[in-house]
């Protein structure tokens, strides 16, 4: 995390303007995160998706060598901080430090996997990888035998995940929720708990 | 069943029939991807995610091109609208390494009128809607009066994983929906 920080190009930050300053705008991006963590607030997101998409493909790009690399770590890295906002803390740390350790565990995520597709070593419940050029011919025959599906679906290469971006704009969060339904989040959260306890009863648990 | 072949997505949302959502593409080589479904019929949206493995289903959803936006930076918004589940038989790859599938549609829920749930489901989720603009805006049609209308947009909504949404596909699984809302929407407690 370090190491990836002090790289950063700080140039880019404001490539824009002369009259911006170097600084970066903590503040400001703690606010963001916030209100995406809170509100699910798709502005504030855009705002630090154009913030740290361009500095995380920069950066991916240079550790990994490879421009459809990079734009998959930054649709990782933004897609948990999208996620995961919840999760950031502003007494811990800068913002800035926050989402390039999320990068960092994105990026050596995907080195893992394609160490380990190489290595031919992919169990079948490991999620796989991303670019793994030598073997998606073999794997993708036009025509699978149904039963296969779940084993080739689960292969589908990620980068094609970056496709498209999905903003959630269908999606609560459990803050949301419980506004929406005047009642503390505790109970939201005991209610959903609940109420998916009771249907995964009535279903046998088998869907795990 | 007949089948056709559509480009397919997977993306870790959940969307069921009538549904629509909005989606953001920033790469450019997959613009032209876009537009082909813009020209053919649509796309297939698989819902997967990354965090959770075990769950790979066969299910899609189907969805057209209903709306696009350019955004202020310059990314390309589309608004796509769900016009049945499909089921995905085979997928193959194409040259630009974008995945295929011969796909046949399943029938889901069936039309159902408002009950006494569900029209208190309808009025809550109709309050949703007007106080959100960007869900209000999205969907020009609204059918609060549909029962199954009501029960799939809260399904969409609430915050449950993927995986748990999943069990929402089966075309039996209306009550099973219709319960689980009433217990977190209504807090009402079922025998």
């Amino acid at each position: 995390m370090q190491l990836l920080h002090s790289e950063l190009p700080s140039h880019k930050a404001n490539a824009t303007s002369s009259d911006m300053t170097n600084k970066i705008d903590h503040p400001q991006l703690c606010q963001w995160l916030k209100l995406i963590a809170d509100n699910r607030d798709k502005q504030a997101f855009t705002e630090v998706f154009s913030f740290f998409a361009p500095k995380i493909k920069g950066i991916a790009q240079g550790k990994l060598n490879s421009e459809a690399l990079a734009s998959e770590v930054v649709q990782d890295t933004m897609t948990n901080v999208w996620r995961k906002a919840h999760l950031f803390d502003d007494n811990k740390g800068a913002a800035t430090t926050w989402v390039y350790t999320i990068m960092r565990n994105v990026t050596f995520d995907l080195l893992r996997k394609m160490k380990a597709n190489k290595e031919d070593t992919l169990s079948d419940d490991i999620w796989p990888l991303a670019e793994s050029e030598h073997t998606e011919d073999d794997v993708f025959s036009d025509h699978i035998q149904s039963r296969n599906l779940k084993g080739i679906i689960d292969t589908l290469p990620e980068n094609q995940q970056q496709v498209v971006k999905g903003f959630y704009f269908l999606e609560m969060s459990q803050e949301q929720l419980a506004v929406h339904l005047n009642l503390p989040l505790g109970t939201i959260k005991s209610r959903l708990r609940l109420a998916l306890g009771k249907l995964k009863l009535k279903l046998g648990e088998d869907h795990d | 069943m007949p089948t056709i072949n559509l480009p397919i997505f997977p993306l870790p949302i959940f969307i069921l029939p009538q549904g629509i959502t909005r989606l953001r593409i920033f790469e450019a080589r997959y613009l032209k991807m876009v537009s082909l479904a813009m020209k053919n019929q649509g796309f297939v949206i698989l819902s997967n995610d990354k965090d959770d493995k075990s769950n790979a289903s066969h299910v899609g959803s189907w969805v057209e091109i209903i709306n696009f936006e350019q955004s202020g930076d310059g990314i390309l918004l589309i608004d796509v609208h769900c016009k049945c589940l499909v089921d995905i038989q085979s997928i193959s790859q194409d040259s630009m390494k974008l995945h295929h599938g011969d796909v046949a549609p399943i029938a889901h829920w069936s039309e159902v009128n408002l009950d006494e749930t569900t029209s208190d489901l309808s009025t809550s989720l109709s309050k949703l809607f007007s106080e959100n603009n960007e869900l209000n805006d999205l969907y020009q049609k609204q059918c609060f009066t549909s029962g199954d209308w009501v029960v799939a947009r809260w399904i969409e909504l609430i915050p449950l994983k993927l995986s748990e949404k999943k069990i929402f596909v089966a075309q039996d699984s209306y009550s099973q929906a219709k319960q689980l809302l009433q217990r977190i929407i209504l807090a009402d407690e079922l025998i």
